[in-house]
């Protein structure tokens, strides 16, 4: 499995701020987004930021069963 | 008191000054940037603002974002200070506070970091208006 983890307008968006899906061998940070945005957040979410176990990604690194993907809307800190 | 934290609790100006001071007798000049809760933003009333955060990279990235004003600034410490609560207008938000040989270095590094904070830091603010709570999209 792998854990889907929203922040912020996207957590609101979705309803919820974490999201568990089967892991499929080889598929991308971007593939994974490419499902929640399609089951919860629709195409105009306003991703800024992903991450796979606390460390930013890039959308073609190949994530791993257990991963942790954190999608991160942009920061409004301070 | 680590020199980078984020905490539910109010921090205290003078103790994480004296705590800068105590690093080196060699500072001649110390910046601080304090971020407060308006009660006015976007053209509405606001009467609280929550926060959120990525906790496993919140801290990593403060951290990060120290070294960096670290390394590419001619100062000589720095700390910063963010909480991650509910708070009312006119509370305490952010603490960054920079010493330096001179003052020019301490102001550039403060004003940088503040910058940078806000682009690279996973927290995010929620603010309660009349009309209801609204996620914080952008920050000027």
């Amino acid at each position: 499995m792998i854990k889907v983890l929203l922040f912020g307008t996207l957590a609101q968006k979705a309803g919820r701020r974490v999201v568990e899906l089967e892991y499929e061998a080889g598929a991308t940070v971007a593939a994974v987004v490419d499902i929640v945005k399609r089951e919860y957040l629709g195409d105009e979410a306003g991703i800024y930021m992903t991450a796979v176990n606390e460390v930013q990604a890039k959308p073609e690194e190949i994530i791993n069963d257990n991963d942790e993907i954190a999608i991160m809307p942009p920061f409004s800190g301070g | 008191m680590n020199n980078v934290r984020i905490q539910e609790e109010d921090f205290s100006i003078e103790e994480e000054t004296k705590a800068l001071l105590a690093s080196s007798l060699r500072i001649g000049g110390v910046v601080n940037f304090l971020g407060t809760a308006r009660d006015f933003s976007e053209g509405r009333d606001v009467s609280t603002i929550e926060f959120e955060q990525y906790a496993g990279m919140a801290t990593t990235a403060l951290e990060a974002l120290r070294t960096n004003a670290m390394e590419s600034f001619d100062i000589i410490e720095v700390r910063i200070v963010h909480r991650i609560a509910k708070v009312g207008p006119g509370e305490q938000i952010v603490l960054i506070t920079v010493g330096a040989e001179h003052r020019a270095e301490a102001f550039d590094a403060c004003r940088w970091i503040i910058d940078e904070l806000k682009k690279t830091v996973p927290i995010w603010k929620r603010e309660t208006t009349p009309t209801g709570e609204e996620w914080v999209t952008e920050h000027p």
